[in-house]
């Protein structure tokens, strides 16, 4: 008993000093950061590598891509390094009124990039204070992504992942971020996705406990060959729209479907950080990738719908009438932005999350 | 009482008492040192829980240090606004926190409370309600702000799940990096709280449950029972009905107190405990916290009785074996040694004597047995001497009158019993009172003692000449008393026995006396009683034997008489036939006949048996049965016998010196000179005397023979045969006639007895045995030979039966040498033999 003791408490130790090492490492890149190199925090594959080749030669610049998983790692990342070390971070919408109360992020208006004024006025005040601050890169739905080979029949409601069927057993995958799971959770059980009613998630975290064991992880689904979903290690798995396209480029049995309830709506925003010492560079950058032309391949390379109007017109027809990428108003109907909630709800919400992650 | 008993008696006082108190001492000692382990169990089981508790408070002192300078902490308490902290960086914090846990399970609640008491983040690791977010009304927290340590420790209720927990929280100290210049002070900014379930020492106290009977309890500093195990030894559920659901209860205040004092002087409890004699043992845990443990004194009487149990056995057996030992010790070396002297004692007092060994130890009853072996001894010597004494006399030495009486009626029963006759001779020395007189008695005492001696000498002598004659070593002497004396023979074979042992008796008292140079003869007069003759009675044969005595005297002193005088009468008789054989002898008046014996096939004369015959002068013929038999006892037949050899061998060789060539004669020899004389070197001499070849004669000897020493026979006569010469068993059938001897002894004829032959034409059993004895002899190669035959019915009957030759008047009666000549002529001429008759 001693003996095991004295081992955790250097284990226990360990893990402080690594962490500290981390931390440490987090902070050096900032050091010895050259001037030519930008850096762009932000999702894998969410962008068309010719577009940054094509930059970088124009411009004579290095962009470096440090990549997330999910958006609370973002957070945690940022936070490690007190939002330093980066000179551009894509943002969910709703998160970027904290950086910015945090001091995160620089202004971001038509001077500093011009083609601002292509940008639809309803993404650009989507959220508060991203007027200003953010460039609207791109828009979406959450929802199912599935096997329906596997799955032998359609999905249509949160439900069946939520609650699932026998089969599904350690099959599902979810996104390792809080506000989709709970907001989707609260979406199956027929409340809203931004709930102040402590009650309703009392029942969340009831269903969420009982769905653990058909979790295979938590984390979120590879956009490669030897994606899970993709190999048939799951079945089910929640997805933004335009990455189930280009899984289902990688095998054509996997179906997206934005459940009967409504899905999730999220605008992804481009900001440059306060810290960084190359923001006309970086500036420069957000304003090339959104030349219409860019911005159209772009979207076309994601699959994802684009608040970009000029950008829009240049898409094909099949791009615009795809129901992954465009849903129609029916299936939007249900579907809400994530909106700023009261510190106790989101506490509760932060609670009941790291129970299921446990 | 006999002495074991004694013995016993005194082995259980010595024995069972001591043992006895040393088992109570030991019971006593052994219950001290149980108690005594107890409660140093009890103690270093304590001091165990202590400890354990203590390490679990170090490690969590330095964790939760640890974790309060965790940079995401740090950030997180410094951050003011609830958003950024909520949406930012809550999610980072959980999972470093959850990491934590992950790492120490049992921190299953980590808090980050609010200087205002608020419960900002709260991670567990089970599902536990949170039934508060305001922690402020809390006692742990209350105490917490109240506390000026740094990390505060208390263990209590969990309000959320009613679990005693033990709470640990650390003040976070900070300066605000935002806002704050180096120089202000720290601000405090929240409390880290760990959450630790108590199930560490609950368990723990659970596990040594099992090896232990006491009761543990745990209380908070109020005597609040947090935890409870009950002793294994408990098994009374239904008398501590009480101690159900001793959680929650408190002890009683004043008991409580006592309690807390006692475990703070490190000191034992010993009173009444919930309504139960008791120990009670207590101990200060860190974290308000008292540690009892309660044994009441019921739980240790199992284990007392069984102490009790073990101490009786051992006791028990220790009694049983000390006292079975020192018994049989007892019983080796002094009962068992005590009984066998009694027994030597009560064979000493029935005069036995003790020639074994009682003892065979080297201690004092050893040798106390052996002085009872000498005392044994002495008395046996003691009283042979005066047995002796008793029976003996004095002078002599010789058995005495009482002795003699004793003998006699022993020896009378005896031949009563085996047909025995016995003989008695009374002695009385002649002129014993003259001597006595004369020459003083100690002159007759040395006459009577030289008198004994050569009486003694003589009586024992062996007599070789006849058997019949000898004295058994049984035979008695003893002296009567004065100058009479006694003498029993036994087992005499006739009644001239005692008359020879007389006669011998006188010859040797014959020479003179010298006695202290003086010269003495003393006669003797002798009577001779025989049983059963002459009384049957013991008393009725000494006085006859006196009688007898006392008429030797008259008849003139020194000679002997029988009491009968028909044997007085016959034993003058054979005297004076003696004195005639010597006579015949001195005078050469034997002469031999001769007898033919006739083949009964050829009817030749194959030979003639030499016959004795004695014509004394003015006595007439004289039978030969009327003077061999005494012949023989007086030895006069040795003589006769080689007078006989010599004339028998003369006249053969007169015969054959005629042309009688083929004759053979037979010739007998008494058993007596065959005994007594070398006959094979005799008959060697005379056949070279007469220049005669040894199948010229034949030897023939009666049955009794076989009475005497076989192997002596039986060489002598296989040395006669290796001569040459035949032998003949004459007389068959009247006396030992056994098919056993005629297969031992080498002979080469039998002549069947001429009683046998009279009964042809008269028995047929006789006939019947003449058949048988024929048939036998035939088997046995022997030629027979058939005497007295007298008519012609016996010879045709013989010849009928196989008999060889036969001899009897029907063909010759024994007639002079000189008459046979013209026999054997007449044989030699072949022609058939006439009937003489």
């Amino acid at each position: 008993m001693l003996i095991l003791k004295e081992r955790k408490k250097f284990t226990l130790f360990q893990l402080i000093v690594a962490t500290t090492l981390l931390m440490v490492f987090n902070i050096l890149p900032v050091v010895a950061e050259p001037e030519n190199e930008l850096v762009f925090l932000t999702w894998p594959e969410y962008i068309d590598p010719e577009i940054v080749k094509k930059f970088e030669k124009q411009y004579q610049v290095k962009v470096r891509m440090v990549y997330f998983e999910t958006d609370d790692m973002r957070d945690a990342m940022l936070l490690d390094s007190n939002g330093k070390g980066y000179d551009m971070v894509l943002i969910v919408g709703e998160n970027i009124r904290i950086y910015n109360k945090r001091g995160w992020i620089a202004p971001l208006t038509q001077t500093q990039v011009p083609n601002l004024r292509f940008i639809g006025k309803k993404w650009l005040n989507a959220f508060e204070q991203t007027n200003g601050y953010a460039v609207p890169y791109f828009w979406g739905t959450l929802g199912i992504a599935y096997r329906k080979d596997l799955v032998e029949h359609e999905v249509t409601s949160w439900k069946e992942l939520f609650i699932p069927e026998a089969r599904l057993k350690n099959k599902i995958l979810m996104i390792k971020t809080t506000d989709d799971v709970i907001g989707m959770a609260l979406k199956a059980l027929g409340y809203s996705a931004n709930s102040t009613n402590p009650s309703e998630y009392q029942h969340v975290k009831e269903m969420l406990v009982k769905q653990k064991e058909y979790v295979k992880d938590f984390s979120y689904i590879k956009l490669t060959e030897d994606s899970a979903l993709v190999k048939g290690d799951v079945y089910a798995a929640m997805v933004y729209n335009g990455d189930a396209l280009a899984l289902k480029e990688l095998n054509p049995e996997i179906e997206f479907v934005l459940p009967r309830e409504g899905g999730g709506l999220w605008v992804d925003y481009i900001s440059v950080m306060a810290s960084s010492n190359n923001k006309e560079l970086a500036y420069k950058f957000i304003n090339y990738i959104n030349e219409p032309e860019h911005a159209a391949q772009i979207a076309e390379f994601v699959y994802f719908p684009t608040p970009h109007k000029q950008a829009e017109k240049l898409l094909p027809k099949e791009f615009l009438d795809d129901p992954v990428i465009y849903p129609d108003k029916q299936a939007l109907q249900g579907s809400e932005f994530y909106k700023p909630l009261p510190p106790g709800i989101i506490k509760l919400r932060n609670s009941i999350f790291t129970t299921i992650l446990q | 009482m006999k002495l074991q008993s004694k013995v016993i008696g005194l082995l259980v006082p010595i024995v069972i008492i001591p043992i006895l108190v040393l088992g109570w001492i030991a019971f006593q000692k052994l219950y001290e040192t149980y108690q005594k382990e107890n409660i140093d169990k009890i103690s270093a089981l304590q001091g165990q829980i202590l400890l354990h508790l203590n390490k679990t408070l170090e490690y969590a002192n330095a964790n939760i240090k640890l974790l309060s300078e965790s940079e995401a902490l740090i950030r997180y308490v410094l951050t003011d606004d609830k958003e950024e902290r909520y949406y930012l960086m809550q999610r980072p914090l959980q999972r470093k926190i959850i990491n934590y846990q992950n790492a120490y399970p049992e921190y299953y609640e980590i808090r980050i409370i609010m200087p205002d008491g608020y419960e900002e983040l709260r991670q567990v690791n089970k599902s536990i309600k949170n039934k508060v977010e305001e922690e402020s009304g809390a006692l742990f927290f209350k105490n917490m702000i109240d506390s000026k340590k740094d990390v505060f420790s208390m263990v209590t209720r969990n309000p959320d799940n009613n679990e005693i927990v033990m709470y640990v929280g650390k003040r976070l100290m900070l300066f605000n990096r935002a806002t704050q210049s180096v120089n202000t002070i720290k601000e405090l900014k929240a409390y880290v709280v760990l959450t630790i379930s108590m199930d560490f020492l609950f368990k723990h106290l659970d596990e040594t449950k099992v090896e232990n009977h006491e009761h543990l309890l745990v209380t908070d500093e109020n005597g609040k029972i947090w935890f409870y195990t009950k002793g294994d030894r408990h098994a009374d559920d239904e008398h501590h009905e009480l101690l159900k659901d001793m959680v929650g209860k408190s002890i009683p205040k004043d008991i409580f107190s006592t309690l807390k004092t006692h475990a703070q002087n490190e000191e034992i409890f010993s009173g009444k405990f919930f309504n139960e004699k008791s120990m009670v043992i207590g101990k200060y845990l860190d974290s308000n916290m008292y540690l009892f443990s309660w044994v009441p004194n019921d739980d240790l009487l199992p284990e007392s009785n069984r102490l009790v149990k073990l101490v009786a056995i051992i006791v028990l057996l220790t009694i049983v074996t000390t006292g079975g030992l020192i018994f049989a010790v007892l019983k080796v070396f002094v009962l068992r040694p005590i009984e066998k002297l009694d027994m030597a004692a009560r064979k000493i007092c029935e005069g036995k004597l003790i020639d074994e060994v009682i003892l065979d130890s080297s201690d004092e009853m050893g040798s106390l047995a052996k002085t009872f072996c000498e005392m044994s001894a002495n008395v046996k010597i003691s009283n042979d001497q005066a047995r002796h004494i008793a029976y003996h006399d004095n002078l002599t030495g010789l058995p005495n009158r009482l002795m003699f009486r004793e003998y006699l009626e022993h020896y009378i029963a005896t031949a009563k019993r085996k047909k025995e006759r016995l003989a008695l001779l009374f002695l009385d020395v002649d002129n014993f009172k003259w001597v006595n007189d004369t020459l003083g008695h100690h002159i007759g005492d040395e006459l009577l003692k030289e008198f004994s001696t050569r009486l003694d000498k003589t009586v024992r002598e062996e007599d070789y000449i006849a058997q019949i004659d000898s004295i058994n070593n049984d035979d008695i002497i003893a002296r009567l008393g004065g100058d009479e004396f006694i003498i029993l023979i036994t087992d005499i074979s006739d009644n001239f026995v005692p008359g020879n042992v007389a006669e011998r008796i006188l010859k040797c008292m014959r020479p003179t006396f010298v006695l202290e140079g003086k010269e003495v003869h003393a006669g003797v007069s002798i009577g001779a009683t025989i049983f059963p003759d002459d009384g049957e009675d013991p008393d009725v044969l000494i006085r006859n034997a006196d009688i007898a005595m006392y008429h030797a005297k008259k008849m003139g002193k020194n000679n002997y008489q029988y009491f009968s005088d028909s044997m007085n009468e016959a034993v003058q008789s054979r005297h004076a036939m003696e004195h005639l054989i010597r006579k015949a002898i001195d005078e050469k008046q034997f002469e031999l006949y001769y007898q033919p014996q006739i083949n009964v096939r050829t009817n030749e004369i194959t030979g003639v048996e030499a016959l004795i015959r004695w014509d004394a002068p003015g006595q007439g013929f004289i039978p030969p049965d009327k003077f061999i038999p005494i012949a023989e006892e007086t030895g006069l037949i040795l003589q006769i016998g080689e007078w006989v050899l010599d004339e028998a061998c003369r006249q053969n060789r007169v015969w054959r010196d005629q042309g009688y060539e083929n004759i053979r004669v037979a010739i007998n020899v008494s058993s007596i000179q065959f005994l007594r004389q070398d006959m094979p070197s005799l008959i060697k001499h005379y056949l070279q005397k007469h220049t005669l070849k040894p199948n010229s004669i034949e030897i023939e000897l009666t049955e009794n023979i076989y009475m005497h020493n076989e192997k002596h026979v039986t060489n002598t006569m296989s040395s006669i045969r290796n001569l040459g010469i035949h032998i003949a068993l004459d007389d068959f059938g009247t006396g030992y006639s056994s098919l056993a001897y005629l297969r031992r002894f080498p002979i080469d004829v039998l002549k069947i007895d001429r009683s046998f032959i009279n009964e042809i034409n008269k028995s047929s059993e006789g006939e019947a045995v003449i058949n048988a004895i024929i048939r036998m002899a035939h088997a046995m190669n022997l030629e027979v030979v058939a005497e007295g035959v007298e008519d012609e019915v016996q010879l045709r009957f013989l010849k009928s039966k196989g008999c060889d030759c036969v001899q009897g008047y029907y063909y010759y009666r024994p007639m002079p040498a000189e008459d046979i000549g013209p026999l054997l002529k007449e044989n030699m001429s072949s022609q058939p033999l006439a009937k003489k008759k």
